[in-house]
């Protein structure tokens, strides 16, 4: 398949009054043609300023310290957008990739109109006549499902609900038809009904312009029906990647393990729900084994001194703990994910 | 529900509804003829489609909005009485003097009556101190909530500092400390600004913040859907245990229904500004009646590859029901559903 993006070895830090927090530290992926990557992970673990990273949009004490951004353009050219000057940027972003944020209202300019927010980016990377951009930013309206898209050009998002709001800004991402569209939870915010319609949406536009799609979300469920591949991250790295088979049916990091036994099924209902016990590790001063060690039950004494190598389990499967060693003694995942692999193709929630 | 009559009744809606005039004076039906209650400890979700009026009905619970019509009860006492009763009863009061200058005495006793009414209501619209203690609310938008330019220690104690809840300045940090042990923060954190957090800390933030007044009764809209997993399954969790040491009550607004699932005793189901469907958890579950409902639920995505990839999701028409013929019906005790008889005898027989 036909590489869009590499990310090689990517560390990003931000510099704050306590010190350097690495933010992301390590990560390593490439993304496809047509294909859609899930990235899930604990609050905090860097899915947004990873992605942000792509995009160039850190805050200004945010740094990319190391590593490679490769975009390859449709004509073969590779650009490493980690020293791209801004300028060359400019080019790329909303018109190549395009982001949807993860806070509706801080992407949206509250004193401007929806219209002119959708339209300004439409005549600025497709040379539309304003007329032209005025009929396809109503379009737009329509196509991400909000009703009497004529009158809502004229109101302004105060007036929008917080579903309305996130997809009006996935309409904005979708007008210049981009080869990357980075969604930034964008479903959180919507009801099951709405949500499945926008991922039929952002999947019928994948189908037609063969964009990539990098879609971090929290709800595991989405990732099951979206995703082609899953990165799992924790405290700034990935510390699981496989196709969504793999980490679904057989996971193999203990993180992912206890994300999935988190989720509420009928089995547990009226029970205390599993959670992870403990905090997430300070990015400030990051442990040096796997940053995961600390809470995990399944740690072994080499996962609090070296932090482990990104161990193949099958082509498509990889994942970092000391587990996966061929010395490693065998452990037994919890019993909910033990079920997970046994019950493939079968729901555990009614 | 027969087991509610002996509970305390802590909130009790009746006909709320919220109406937006927006520009070329089009009128949006936000909340539009609502009933329900709320009893001591229980929580009580609301779920719907975005725009369906679930965080308008928050606002208005909470006094953000001044209603358009219906009253509110918070233990016992109105809080709120919609400005269209008001209206009516003037328009009442103006007949009965016409008719009392005619000779009719006997409206003498109605117009006084008519106008105490008018005098508590307006009194009751006013906001008291212990109410806005006693009910708090954890908004959606929580970036938008935050105060950017305040320190996280300094928004947590807000409710401390409005209502005079601390005598030392030692004793105010201790119980932001608590708190933001608590929500799974650490000390450090009291001491940074809302933008060095990420989405779901922020949400931590604004959990925090609700909790420091020490409420009993808290409206959480989409408290966790920032969330990732492991931190949803701590903060539902932690939710629940303040509801069992204290007895709090919520009102749990949400989309992600096997969360809701999960959390709430009772649900209620909204569409269009209007409660189309409310019971037991376990009524709306497992035998939902609406349509409306059916559909929501047959959206609800679950974390497995091949039962998602082979799902079918049941579409509703809405223009196949209207909402203003149907009644509101007690199908079976305590389960209720907006429909004609004849929609409702076709509905239950599928
Ligand atoms: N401008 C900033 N200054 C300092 N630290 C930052 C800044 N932006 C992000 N961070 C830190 O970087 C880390 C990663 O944040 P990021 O927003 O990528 O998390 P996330 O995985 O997207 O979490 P969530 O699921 O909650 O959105 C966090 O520890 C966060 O506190
Ligand atoms: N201040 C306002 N002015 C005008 N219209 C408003 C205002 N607030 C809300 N609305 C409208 O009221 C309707 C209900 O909005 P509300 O925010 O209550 O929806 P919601 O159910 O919370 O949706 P979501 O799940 O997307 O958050 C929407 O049509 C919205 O556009
Ligand atoms: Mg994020
Ligand atoms: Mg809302």
């Amino acid at each position: 398949m036909e590489k869009l993006l590499e990310v090689k070895n990517l560390n990003v830090t931000f510099e704050t009054h306590g010190g350097t927090v690495q933010a992301i530290r390590d990560v390593s992926f490439d993304l496809h043609r047509g294909e859609t990557l899930a990235v899930v992970g604990e609050s905090g673990s860097g899915k947004s300023v990873m992605t942000k990273s792509v995009m160039r949009l850190l805050a200004d004490n945010g740094n990319i310290k190391h590593g490679e951004i490769l975009y390859h353009y449709e004509d073969g050219t590779i650009v490493d957008i980690a020293k791209l000057r801004d300028g060359e940027m400019h080019k790329i972003r909303g018109a190549e990739i395009a982001m949807v944020f993860q806070d509706p209202m801080t992407s949206l300019n509250p004193t401007m109109t929806i219209g002119k927010q959708i339209m300004e980016p439409i005549m600025k990377h497709q040379n539309l006549s304003k007329k032209d951009a005025r009929q396809k930013a109503i379009e737009l309206i329509s196509m991400v499902k909000i009703d009497r898209p004529t009158k809502r050009m004229k109101q302004y998002p105060h007036e929008f609900s917080g579903g309305m709001r996130q997809r009006i800004v996935i309409a904005v991402a979708l007008a210049c038809n981009p080869n990357i569209l980075i969604c930034d939870e964008p479903t959180t915010a919507l009801d099951v009904t709405i949500q499945a319609q926008i991922i039929d949406l952002i999947k019928e536009l994948q189908q037609q312009t063969k964009a990539a799609v990098i879609f971090i979300t929290h709800d595991l469920g989405v990732v099951a029906n979206i995703a082609d591949r899953v990165a799992v991250m924790y405290a700034g790295k990935i510390c699981e990647i496989g196709t969504s088979s793999d980490v679904f049916y057989t996971p193999a990091h203990p993180y992912t393990w206890g994300l999935l036994a988190s989720k509420p099924n009928t089995d547990n209902l009226g029970e205390k729900l599993y959670s992870i016990p403990g905090t997430p590790p300070n990015l400030l001063d990051p442990p040096k084994g796997d940053a995961f060690a600390l809470r995990s039950n399944y740690a072994l004494e080499l996962d609090f001194e070296e932090q482990p190598p990104m161990f193949k389990i099958s082509d498509t499967h990889y994942a970092a703990t000391w587990l996966l060693h061929p010395d490693a003694p065998k452990v037994e995942p919890p019993k909910v994910v033990q079920r997970r692999g046994a019950k493939k193709g079968v729901t555990n929630n009614g | 529900m027969a087991k509610n009559e002996n509970k305390e009744l802590i909130l009790d809606v009746r006909n709320l509804k919220q109406y937006f005039k927006i520009k070329g004076g089009v009128i949006v039906k936000a909340v539009d003829d609502i009933s329900f209650k709320i009893y001591k400890g229980e929580t009580f979700g609301l779920v719907g489609e975005s725009g369906s009026g679930k965080s308008t009905t928050g606002r208005s619970i909470i006094k953000l909005y001044e209603p358009t019509g219906g009253e509110v009860y918070y233990k016992g006492e109105r809080i709120t009485v919609g400005q269209h009763s008001i209206d009516e009863w003037k328009e009442q009061i103006k007949i009965l003097k016409k008719e009392l200058k005619l000779g009719k005495t006997e409206n003498a006793e109605i117009i006084a009556k008519l106008e105490e009414r008018i005098k508590t209501a307006s009194n009751d619209n006013i906001v008291k101190p212990d109410l806005r203690q006693s009910m708090q609310m954890i908004f959606q938008d929580p970036m938008a909530s935050l105060n950017p330019r305040m320190r996280v220690i300094d928004i947590i104690a807000e409710g401390l500092d409005v209502h005079h809840l601390f005598e030392t300045e030692e004793e105010r940090k201790e119980k932001v400390m608590k708190l933001l042990d608590l929500v799974g923060l650490s000390e450090d954190h009291a001491y940074r600004y809302p933008h060095e957090f990420s989405g779901g800390q922020r949400q931590r933030i604004g959990i925090a913040r609700a909790l420091i007044t020490n409420p009993d009764f808290i409206i959480a809209d989409e408290p966790i859907s920032a969330l990732d997993v492991s931190i949803q399954a701590q903060v539902v969790n932690l939710l629940n245990d303040l509801k069992a040491d204290f007895g709090l009550t919520y009102l749990f607004i949400a989309h992600d229904l096997s969360m809701v699932h999960y959390i709430s005793d009772r649900i209620a189901v909204m569409h269009l500004g209007r409660i189309v469907e409310l019971g037991t958890s376990e009524d709306i579950n497992y035998h939902p009646i609406h349509p409306y409902t059916r559909s929501l639920l047959s959206a609800i995505p679950q974390p497995d590859p091949d039962y998602e990839h082979s799902r079918k999701r049941i579409d509703y028409n809405k223009a196949e029901v209207d909402y203003y013929a149907g009644t509101w019906t007690e199908v079976t005790p305590g389960h209720f559903v907006l429909g004609t008889a004849e929609e409702i005898s076709k509905w239950t027989s599928k």
